[in-house]
């Protein structure tokens, strides 16, 4: 196979081409394979978002030929729209086969040897030089298994932690808001507090596109007379089954949350029992770096809250004050109230503020630790929660709950993978976006990126494809189809199996873990990235003259092999699953984690004894039930943030009025390489647009359907026009899933300074018609 | 037969069955839908598009391409049992273990497009465990 760039990049815009006039590419024509045509099914996990639906695959001929749900899962036998179609991203024409390498402006077909020979070599030459000067990028799609060995590799193996994840651009505010709040990381909840909720929060998440199935089970307890509280500048489609729908201007809700506590407090509906038991206080004097925490008191909160009124935060934030008092009201005085949340949160430079803002409600109404009451994060893929939150592909963590920064972490784990002392470099790595800055400026000389797409889903995404573009760095990319705009960049691609072609383990929002078997075999020579990765770091430490040690460090067979480290690296943290077998794993349909021994069931909720967290008399065996034992140097109390308002980074302003948000349509999951392949997806969804509220299309004179160019400071784009009512005024959407019509040309780069997260919910445009 | 009348009913039954049978044979075995480029269903659609927004389906987003397929690849205007299967896998047991083969269609119950039980539905109450 020869194909030059320039026929690459026509291919590339024949794809888009197809994807925006809905054409076909050759893919099989019934995918719908009938059950008596079906060979076998075999339970797996949705390949999709991290709602993590149980799945029955259906093999017909050595091919995936259907998809159910599994009626024996949390999901109840549900799946998405999209998730219908997946055996259609099996066989897309663009599936990659064989190893490529870049030569010139050409991609030559190679050999599996020649490829991992140029790969080993370029990454060894580069690491004698400067161990500092390697990196990997993964993703919180791969298995835990996958992840887990990388970070060992690198962390462990190679001693540079230059190491992280695109989960830092989806749930990194999440995990720091619920660190630093509950003391580790993860939802102490599960889906099984629906059925017990009789009030939901939803803020910044429009479920019903991107996690229908958890909005599915929401909208059935509305049906039992759960009300519906939904806190989101757009009336999405989410919207149409809330009983209070909030709108604000976007990225003003820091002050519209202070100001429900503001309710919650000055009229006494807060749990005086639950703050004395189980909360601390805690104010930032200093953001530092390193910022400087204070531990305060209820009155200094109070007294922060004063200047919260409702009246103060609608001037703020354009939400009415009644529908402040309101929310803050049915918050409070629910049986039991549980709030979700997604990127509108978490994709902002005061994510992990925010998001603390979120579980201050909760704590001090006491609505947490009982059934029905709970914080819930809702999580953007498959397996970022288990594989890279959990397992510490990040650059500044060490596997479950373990950190760079600490000292007795780093022992820990270095006895852990018996690596000599000190080998645990003790500064955290480059984050996601510092990470290719550092590519472009040539600190870093080599670089793996697998199984993402950060040459689509960067913020501020031509200035980081400009370093993943450039001769003097070596970038290699595990992609299961070729070329996507990250493929098209590199110097050498791999042919990655996808899916249900390998076998390993997800973890999803809810702290389940669920095996995914092998039902097919890759097409080509296609492998699953474990594979690669064991072959690259056997290979990689040999060029370095550390054989003994990779055979030691990485003597691992089977996926289960790793798997069998993984539980027992958990063994005795706070996130226990060392019971979770991967012959229980197969049988069940999922297990929730603490799951210490073989026998142990799983925990639907954390840190309440009363509903069976056993970790809770093991980590502080005075507690009578609550006990937040991740706080252990706050007595094992969780901590309500004192947290001030504060807006975007880039708000409108004279020369860019408007405010840009970005998100997901229902039938297309992140940069569209999967679904994007699928007829029937593209034809329902076809090609990107921008939603404009009619009065701001009124300002311009736009109709419908107009084409319609939109500027920010860093790029601009031009699009067709859809004049809805669903953005407020001030305000435009564009989906992000389209790599002909790549919205993050146009988004911010300006990330939180806790999570390193960026903000690519707001950010200051101009519209103009094109 | 000189009658003139009695030639023209004669030759007319045949065209009045070709003339009904045509479409129902297109509605049945449909597998073609005319070029759409990328017209929303709901421009030709509209009625059934708003009955579908207001049933379960419509709220839920199981959007037209679910049962329908693409109207330009995989199209099926009356969709069989294997596109119900994603979601109501245990249900489709039901049909097709519960019903006469001629009667197995999720829709000889359910409204093809708010899915709601129909008042005409055969079977109601405890078909569905």
């Amino acid at each position: 196979m020869k194909m030059t760039r320039r026929q690459l990049l026509k291919y590339s815009a024949a794809l888009a081409a197809a994807s925006a006039a809905g054409l076909e590419l050759t893919l099989p024509k019934e995918l719908m394979a009938a059950e008596a045509d079906v060979d076998k099914w075999v339970k797996g996990v949705c390949r999709y978002c991290g709602a993590g639906c149980g799945v029955y695959v259906g093999v017909k001929a050595g091919k995936v030929a259907a998809v159910k749900g599994d009626k024996d899962n949390w999901n109840k036998g549900y799946i998405c729209l999209k998730a219908n179609f997946l055996p259609a991203i099996m066989y897309a024409q663009d599936r990659l086969k064989t190893p490529l390498l870049r030569k010139g402006k050409d991609f030559l077909r190679i050999s599996w040897k020649d490829a991992m020979d140029i790969m080993v070599s370029r990454f060894a030459d580069a690491y004698k030089k400067d161990p500092q000067s390697i990196a990997f990028y993964g993703s919180g799609q791969a298995f835990t298994e996958e992840s887990y060995f990388m970070n060992k590799l690198f962390k462990g193996g190679l001693g540079t932690n230059n190491i992280d994840g695109n989960p830092r651009l989806c749930m990194a505010s999440a995990a720091v808001g619920y660190v630093s709040t509950f003391g580790k990381d993860e939802p102490m909840g599960a889906y099984d507090d629906i059925y017990h909720a009789d009030c939901f929060f939803i803020i910044g998440s429009n479920m019903a596109e991107a996690h229908p199935v958890v909005f599915r089970l929401v909208n059935e307890q509305k049906k039992r007379g759960a009300k519906i509280i939904m806190a989101d500048p757009r009336r999405t489609l989410s919207a149409r089954i809330a009983d209070l729908h909030m709108s604000f201007i976007p990225g003003n809700d820091l002050a519209i949350l202070n100001a429900m506590a503001h309710v919650i407090v000055k009229e006494n509906l807060y749990s005086r029992e639950y703050v004395s038991k189980h909360i601390v206080f805690k104010k930032m004097v200093d953001p530092g770096p390193p910022p400087k925490i204070e531990k305060t008191t209820w009155d200094d909160y109070a007294k922060v809250l004063e200047e919260y009124t409702p009246e103060a935060a609608e001037k703020i934030s354009g939400c009415s004050k009644e529908d402040i008092i309101k929310a803050a009201r049915w918050f409070a005085q629910s049986k039991a109230t549980m709030s979700f949340w997604c990127m509108g949160l978490n994709q902002r430079t005061r994510g992990v503020w925010v998001n603390n803002l979120v579980h201050n409600l909760h704590l001090l109404t006491g609505q947490i630790n009982r059934p029905g009451a709970t914080s819930f994060s809702l999580t953007g893929q498959p397996n970022a929660c288990g594989g890279v939150r959990d397992a510490g592909l990040l650059s500044h963590l060490l596997p479950y709950g373990r950190l760079i920064a600490n000292e007795k972490d780093r022992e820990e784990m270095e006895k852990f993978w018996g690596v000599p002392a000190g080998r645990i470099q003790p500064k955290p790595g480059p984050t996601a976006v510092e990470m290719f800055r550092a590519l472009g400026e040539g600190k870093i000389k080599a670089m793996w990126i697998a199984c993402t797409n950060p040459g689509q889903s960067l913020p501020n995404v031509d200035a980081y494809r400009k370093a993943m573009d450039a001769n003097d760095t070596f970038l290699a990319v595990s992609e299961a189809y070729h070329p996507t705009r990250t493929s098209e960049l590199a110097d050498l691609v791999l042919p990655a199996a996808l899916w249900v072609e390998k076998d390993g383990t997800y973890g999803q929002s809810e702290r389940r873990y669920q095996y995914v078997e092998k039902a097919v075999n890759p097409p080509g020579e296609a492998r699953p990235d474990l594979e690669i990765m064991i072959e690259f770091a056997h290979k990689l430490f040999k060029a370095l003259n550390l054989e003994h040690e990779a055979k030691r460090l990485f003597n691992y067979k089977t996926s289960e092999d790793v798997w069998n480290e993984i539980r027992l690296c958990s063994r005795g943290t706070a996130y226990d699953f060392y019971g979770m077998t991967r012959e229980r794993l197969k049988k069940a349909h999922g297990i929730q984690w603490p799951c210490p021994t073989e026998d142990h069931p799983g925990t639907l909720r954390r840190y309440t004894a009363k509903y069976g967290d056993v970790l809770v008399k093991k980590f502080d065996p005075q507690a009578e039930d609550v006990s937040f034992y991740g706080a252990k140097a706050d007595g094992n109390k969780a901590t309500v943030w004192l947290r001030p308002h504060k807006g975007p980074a880039e708000p409108p302003d004279a020369e860019y009025p408007f405010a840009l948000t970005t998100g997901r349509q229902i039938e297309h999951w992140h940069t569209g390489t999967m679904t994007l392949k699928v007829p029937e997806l593209r034809r329902s969804a076809p090609a990107a647009y921008v939603e404009v509220n009619p009065r701001d299309a009124a300002k311009i004179g736009l109709k419908n359907k107009d084409k319609v160019k939109i500027t920010s400071r860093r790029g601009s784009i031009v699009l067709e026009a859809r004049v809805t009512n669903v953005p407020r005024e001030g305000l435009l959407f564009v989906p992000m899933h389209y790599p002909d019509k790549m919205i993050n040309a146009l988004t911010n780069d300006a990330f939180d300074a806790l999570s390193k997260q960026p903000e690519y919910k707001i950010c200051a445009v101009k519209m103009e018609k094109a | 037969m000189k009658n003139p009348f009695l030639i023209a009913v004669f030759l007319m039954i045949p065209m009045l069955v070709l003339f009904l049978t045509i479409p129902m044979i297109a509605y049945s075995g449909a597998k073609s839908h005319i070029k759409t480029e990328n017209q929303d269903c709901a421009e030709c659609h509209s009625q059934q598009s708003e009955t579908w927004l207001d049933g379960k389906h419509g709220l839920m987003n199981v959007k037209c391409v679910v049962c329908h397929g693409s109207p330009d690849e995989n199209f099926v205007s009356s969709p069989g049992l294997n596109r119900c299967r994603g979601c109501h896998s245990d249900k489709i047991i039901d049909v097709t273990t519960k019903l006469t083969k001629k009667e197995q269609s999720c829709f000889i119950c359910h409204d093809n497009h708010t899915v709601a039980v129909k008042e005409s539905a055969k079977v109601k109450a405890g078909f569905h465990k």
